[in-house]
């Protein structure tokens, strides 16, 4: 199974979510923000040697961190030397090997959230209780829509007390998972760690347990 | 059946061929185009891939009843003629669209589509060679060649100072080449 982390908006939190729930999925993480990463870097090859067709996409994954982890270059002569249609064959080739594979997506709707969109079986759309993060998710769900990844589950990211997840998920038609703001989450993230490895009884750690169930479902009952 | 229209010409040891497929019939027809050159085929792209229809050995698509399809690729090879020839006709589909075939339903297509992000080549640095001119001269001259404002008269005479000198140091030969301490 391939699920695309999208959402639109930059900065909604698309990697703490990858990070996280390709814990609990048990799942590779690709970081494909092409010119952007943010998930931890490593020596050896990444992402953009893969799309310039210098090196196997299988062998680029990194199995000695905290999560499996399939890094990406931080040059911008990197991101722009790799042909992003490549990418799906690179994920096609991940998921055989390693048969759960969890992409984040770069911001925007250009094909290089296109081309996840198309190779993946099922999206998760993160997105913040903000209207114009909310406008993003709708117009990334359309898009996810027309290449044919269903919608598995919407993270509502860094919520604060009360959030209106019923409302999102009358708008945007799929289950809601609202993960609280907590500086747990964003610490674990900089170290590249899952929050459940620093605070496994948080709150957010449950919630990411939360999301990964229903991502389960969501993708099986489909 | 199909007509094909063709003209062929060399620039710079390329061969560009242009091409117009008439379909005069009444119903659409799916038509193969294959190249005739003895060399790769160089389809138009978009978006840094094979424009809808091309790939290496040439194009397919639908002409619609009664119209016209340009088509243009190069070749490396040098021109012969005919450059392409139409290989096979079929009826074509009813739901298969006239001028564009696979929206997206491919990696390609969606890169087509959507519109490769990748970032634009002014943003990418160049490897640079190191500057001869040291940092702190050049950025000194750099602020001034910003600036819109003219030199004011102090700066005016460092320029022709910085002129004069530079310019005897360049002048002097190779053989009385000053030690390190004399430079200053």
């Amino acid at each position: 199974m391939i699920l695309a982390i999208a959402g639109g908006k930059g900065g909604v939190g698309k990697s703490t979510v990858s990070l996280n729930l390709g814990a609990e999925l048990d799942a590779v993480v690709v970081d494909a923000d092409l010119s952007m990463a943010d998930l931890p870097t490593a020596r050896g090859p990444d992402l953009h040697d893969v799309l310039a067709g210098r090196a196997d996409p299988v062998e680029a994954v990194r199995e000695d961190g905290p999560v499996d982890l399939l890094p990406c270059g931080r040059t911008l002569a990197g991101a722009r030397a790799g042909e992003v249609a490549a990418l799906a064959s690179a994920l096609d080739a991940v998921e055989s090997i390693y048969d759960r594979v969890v992409v984040d997506c770069p911001a925007g709707m250009a094909a290089d959230v296109g081309v996840p969109l198309l190779a993946a079986d099922a999206a998760v759309l993160v997105t913040s209780s903000r209207e114009f993060a909310l406008a993003d998710a709708v117009r990334t769900r359309a898009l996810a829509r027309e290449l044919d990844a269903g919608l598995a589950a919407v993270a509502l990211n860094r919520t604060g007390r009360e959030p209106p997840t019923e409302t999102l998920r009358r708008a945007l038609g799929a289950r809601v998972v609202a993960v609280p703001d907590d500086g747990r989450v964003r610490r674990a993230q900089r170290q590249g760690r899952p929050v459940a490895s620093l605070a496994p009884d948080s709150r957010p750690a449950a919630r990411f347990v939360a999301l990964a169930e229903t991502v389960r479902t969501g993708t099986l009952t489909r | 059946m199909v007509d094909l229209d063709w003209r062929v010409e060399a620039q710079a040891g390329v061969s560009l061929v242009e091409l117009t497929v008439h379909n005069p019939g009444r119903t659409a027809r799916r038509v193969r185009v294959a190249n005739r050159l003895d060399g790769a085929v160089w389809p138009p792209r978009r978006e840094g891939v094979a424009a809808a229809g091309w790939d290496d050995g040439g194009f397919e698509g639908v002409v619609a009843a009664g119209g016209r399809r340009a088509l243009g690729y190069a070749s490396p090879a040098a021109p012969t003629e005919p450059p392409a020839e139409v290989v096979w006709t079929e009826r074509a589909g009813v739901a298969e669209p006239a001028d564009r075939s696979a929206l997206r339903a491919t990696p390609d297509g969606v890169v087509r589509t959507l519109g490769a992000a990748r970032p634009p080549a002014d943003a990418v640095p160049r490897p640079t060679e190191p500057d001869p001119v040291p940092d702190a001269v050049e950025s000194w001259l750099g602020a001034l060649d910003d600036r819109s404002t003219a030199p004011t008269a102090a700066e005016r005479e460092a320029l022709e100072v910085v002129a004069r000198r530079a310019g005897a140091l360049a002048d002097r030969s190779a053989d009385e080449r000053p030690s390190p301490g004399d430079s200053r």
